[in-house]
């Protein structure tokens, strides 16, 4: 190296300063990121975190009708959960309900998805209407359903009887109930889950497609050695979202038939907000909802562990 | 006192290896200095260094004789423009310069004015409000030059900016990118992989090989002088003939197979050296003169010249450069005569043993 | 063979399209009888009439529920952006010690489903003084793991040159968030204003604890309202009501399906 340096080395005691001054931007750095994060994590912390464990807290008490903590019970309330007919039931009873509806939901989205995938002149107004029932909200799509299911003048009594069959009393008959729920919530989460396939399978590269046709597969064929394996990330996060929004149901059961009749549509959370705000039974009801918590944190969690090695996968 | 000055830098990113090693050099007020060397040789880390975008490990940046390893980016008074010219793309020719002047809070109407100035500079006027995606890739570059001829720094710091443009455009920026340097006094420190660049534009350069300085010195000075054999190899394109060979008394015996006379040359005292011959200094022989045969093994013409490449001895290819168009065919034997005097000696390291054949300060002193 | 295809395609789109438009279709017919010919089973209106709608707004405060509604929505929707984007630029542009220790904290919330944190919300809104007020309804819901989640992915796809070049010509971050990252995102920001304000239009539970009030009550506790208090009688009053309250989101959704559709997958499968 031939090149001179000039002889201005800072003094000693500078190097001293420096250490300081690169402590002081650490500091300063840190105090930025903390005023953009401090919204959400104080947001997250008074009605999320403290919540999860003011729930774990009161699910070992026992509490008065305000809420308020009164005596120590320690696993009393689990234990008596699981010797309690009516949360097997419950908890039957939302299983079955998500195996009802997420199966159900996932494969008719797919179908129209496919169905809008292939460009076609006036493909834009289907997609628009298999996309609509994501604006019905459940109060509105719950009084619709009831009025359909309504024994006496609901248009599914009128075709049943004008083909011969005998009337049903859909959302009183303890048989049909949950069914009928579930066919009402497939018809509202429809529109979501297609809107996501659809978005899926438009991800696809085309070019895919064209080497599989000059290939000379058939659609079927594209449909399972193309479409399928490609989309599977896609189905799988649906899947798992439509699962968590099937054991999250409240709003269409306390419209439609009020965990009724006889308990055969008591899904978790209707069971849980009975629980607590119909009963004031705040204690166990917390053992129940820390019981979802922890069904619903394994959902997500093994959501993300699959999604994760998919990505590797790809 | 020098405008820029970089001491004992050292940027380690916690592996093995540091990723930019005692790098020393000071930059004068007004020079056009590349930095220049392969991917991934840490060239763009030391602009980065320079501009504060990340911090040193070691070392001291100063600027005006001031330290300036803590001052944050802003405040070290220097404009950048990028490889891939980092525009607004949301915002037009015109805000995209004048959002740098909103930030230093000039007035307004100091702002059009620089603009303007800009625009009319750089032949940018017609596109003040369009946007970076409707320009072509010469415009978008050129917008990112006005950029930094706005903000008026003293120092801009260039990485690699011509690489996206097309050969033929980046040819003709290269000329232009030096007159606007020369006519607005900027000091420019630019980052480049080409070393024709590097040739063409620096007032100096410094060749960097895995992070660590190799050679500091205007162009010629490291074309004629180079010091190892990494800087010979990297400079000139063809590059520097290099070969591995015994030193004899009076003769060198390349690769074990091929002895060469040299007549006035005197030889350094080592056993085994790497010489190295540029290809302008190897000739056809003329009849009686010394000169060594060697079988043309390929050809390029280039219309004002040829490259002839010569198997020397198994596996050593040697390239000369003759001006005109030379009717050879591949095969041929052809007598070669060396320009002994022109002859580079490395050491086992890869140093270069002897002193420069052109002093450095003459070369200074004549560009 | 190629039109046979096509004929097929259509029809098929054409029965699909049938079958999911019929609940609201059904609706309207009801919403336009009168309660006669309702419950006569009739599905074509003999005479078209619109008593129902004048009776909906006049037996329920339907105006009021339809304006909280769009209220706490809009706010809802707005304290989202504002919150989720400042966090999810803390994550991609700024360095700061425990930057991903946080992110990390922010992604684990999304384990955590809202009702089994609800009691105790419950009990915090009633402690604060909150029920039956907008601020009850709004703020709980400002934080939002996939919100933040999703304009992370966005603001991964700026260069990264962007913010440098800002940074040295001075531009502060906050100023830099304001005029290069937010315009530069409006697509997923969109996403997620359409994506929240139907999921804040559609909340329910939340509503019908903390309130028990006209002046604050959202349209979905005012259906249900209307619901049981109608009964047989007046079901076309309560279709009609349903007709307007889906109107809001409806048009919302087809406004907005492109956009949704295009940002919502950057955030779900990454």
């Amino acid at each position: 190296m031939n090149e001179r340096v000039s002889p201005v080395f800072p003094p000693a005691p500078w190097s001293v300063r420096t250490k300081r001054a690169a402590r002081q931007a650490a500091m300063k750095s840190w105090l930025e990121g903390m005023v953009y994060l401090f919204p959400s994590l104080l947001l997250f912390g008074v009605f999320l975190f403290y919540p999860l464990g003011r729930t774990m807290y009161l699910s070992v008490f026992h509490t008065d009708y305000q809420g308020q903590p009164t005596e120590f019970a320690g696993l009393a309330h689990f234990v008596a959960l699981l010797q309690d007919d009516s949360f097997w039931h419950s908890l039957k009873a939302t299983i079955l309900f998500a195996a009802l509806t997420v199966p159900t939901t996932v494969a008719v989205s797919f179908g129209l998805a496919l169905l809008v995938h292939e460009t076609r002149k006036g493909i834009g107004i289907f997609r628009t209407i298999f996309a609509s029932t994501m604006g019905m909200s459940v109060g509105v799509a719950s009084v619709i359903w009831m009025f359909m299911y309504n024994p006496a003048i609901g248009i599914i009594n009128r075709l049943l009887s004008a083909i011969g069959g005998v009337p049903v009393s859909w959302l009183l008959d303890q048989d049909t109930a949950l069914y009928a729920v579930a066919a009402a919530t497939i018809w509202m989460n429809i529109g979501l889950t297609f809107l996501l396939l659809l978005a899926g399978l438009q991800n696809i590269d085309p070019s895919l497609y064209e080497s599989a046709r000059i290939a000379g597969m058939s659609y079927w064929r594209q449909l399972w050695t193309v479409t399928v394996p490609l989309l599977s990330p896609t189905l799988f996060f649906v899947t798992t979202v439509s699962l968590i929004q099937a054991l999250q149901t409240f709003g269409q059961i306390d419209f439609l038939t009020k965990g009724g009749p006889v308990e055969a549509t008591n899904v978790f959370v209707y069971a849980i907000y009975r629980e607590a705000f119909v009963n004031y039974q705040f204690g166990s009801a917390s053992a129940q909802a820390i019981v979802l918590f922890l069904i619903i944190a394994l959902v997500t969690f093994l959501q993300f562990r699959f999604a994760e090695r998919k990505v590797h996968y790809q | 006192m020098a405008f820029l000055e970089l001491v004992e830098v050292t940027k380690s990113y916690g592996g093995k290896k540091s990723a930019v090693e005692n790098v020393n050099v000071a930059i004068e007020s007004g020079e056009f200095f590349v930095l220049v060397g392969p991917s991934g040789c840490g060239k763009s880390t030391i602009l980065r260094l320079i501009a504060g975008l990340e911090p040193l490990t070691s070392g001291y940046v100063l600027i005006d004789g001031q330290v300036a390893n803590d001052w944050p980016p802003h405040a070290r008074r220097l404009s950048m423009v990028f490889q891939n010219y980092a525009l607004y793309p949301h915002l037009t020719v015109e805000q995209n310069m004048r959002i740098v002047l909103q930030a230093q809070k000039v007035p307004k109407e100091e702002q059009v004015k620089r603009c303007m100035e800009a625009a009319e500079l750089l032949g940018l006027t017609d596109v003040l409000q369009r946007k970076p995606r409707e320009l072509s890739g010469g415009q978008r570059q050129r917008v990112a030059l006005g950029r930094a001829i706005v903000a008026q720094t003293p120092l801009c710091l260039m990485d690699e900016p011509l690489s996206n443009l097309d050969a033929k455009l980046r040819a003709k920026m290269r000329s232009e990118l030096r007159r606007l340097q020369r006519q607005l006094g900027m000091t420019v420190i630019y980052v480049t992989h080409d070393q024709t660049e590097a040739m063409t534009m620096a007032d100096r350069m410094m060749i960097l090989h895995d992070g660590r300085p190799q050679q500091i010195g205007s162009p010629l000075d490291v074309y004629n002088s180079p010091d190892n054999t990494f800087v010979a190899s990297f400079i000139g394109t063809p590059p520097m003939n290099l070969a591995e060979a015994h030193v004899l008394e009076h003769s060198l015996l390349l690769q074990n197979e091929r002895p060469i006379r040299l007549m006035g040359r005197s030889l350094p005292k080592a056993e085994r050296v790497t010489v190295g011959l540029r290809p302008e200094h190897i000739d056809r022989a003329e009849s009686g003169e010394e000169h060594v045969t060697a079988q043309v093994s390929h050809i390029e013409w280039l219309g004002n010249e040829t490259l002839v490449t010569f198997e020397l001895a198994k596996n050593l290819y040697w390239t000369a450069r003759w001006n005109g168009q030379w009717r050879i065919r591949l095969g041929e034997v052809v007598p070669l005569a060396f320009d002994e005097q022109a002859l580079l000696f490395f050491d086992e390291r890869g140093k270069r043993i002897g002193a420069p054949s052109i002093k450095r300060e003459e070369v200074r002193v004549r560009q | 063979m190629r039109a046979a295809r096509a004929t097929a395609h259509y029809v098929l789109l054409c029965l699909c399209s049938v079958v999911i438009l019929f609940p609201v279709a059904y609706a309207l017919l009801m919403s336009l009888m009168d309660g006669a010919a309702i419950l006569s089973g009739r599905l074509w209106p003999e005479n078209w009439t619109l008593v129902n709608y004048e009776a909906a707004f006049q037996q329920a405060p339907l105006g009021r529920y339809l304006w909280n509604s769009f209220f706490v929505a809009f706010m809802i929707t707005l304290g989202r952006l504002i919150v989720s984007s400042l966090a999810a630029f803390a994550f991609v542009f700024l360095r700061f010690p425990g930057r991903d220790r946080w992110f990390y904290i922010c992604i684990a919330t999304m384990l955590v489903p809202w009702e089994a944190t609800v009691i105790p919300n419950f009990l915090t809104i009633q402690a604060l003084g909150w029920t039956n007020h907008y601020v009850g309804l709004i703020v709980p819901f400002w934080a939002m793991a996939f919100g933040i989640f999703l304009l992370r992915q966005q603001f991964k796809q700026i260069p990264h040159e962007l913010y440098e070049a800002a940074q040295l010509s001075g531009i502060g971050n906050f100023r830099f968030f304001c005029r290069v990252v937010l315009p530069l995102s409006k697509t997923s920001l969109v996403t997620l204003a359409v994506y929240s304000f139907l999921d804040a239009w559609n909340m329910y539970l939340w509503p019908l604890l903390v309130t028990n009030d006209d002046r604050v009550r959202t349209v979905q506790i005012g259906l249900k309202q209307l619901q049981t208090q109608e009964i047989a009688s007046s079901w076309g009053v309560v279709m009609a009501a349903a007709v307007i309250a889906m109107l809001p989101t409806l048009l919302l959704l087809f406004a907005g399906q492109k956009q949704l559709r295009k940002g919502l997958m950057q955030g779900a499968i990454q």
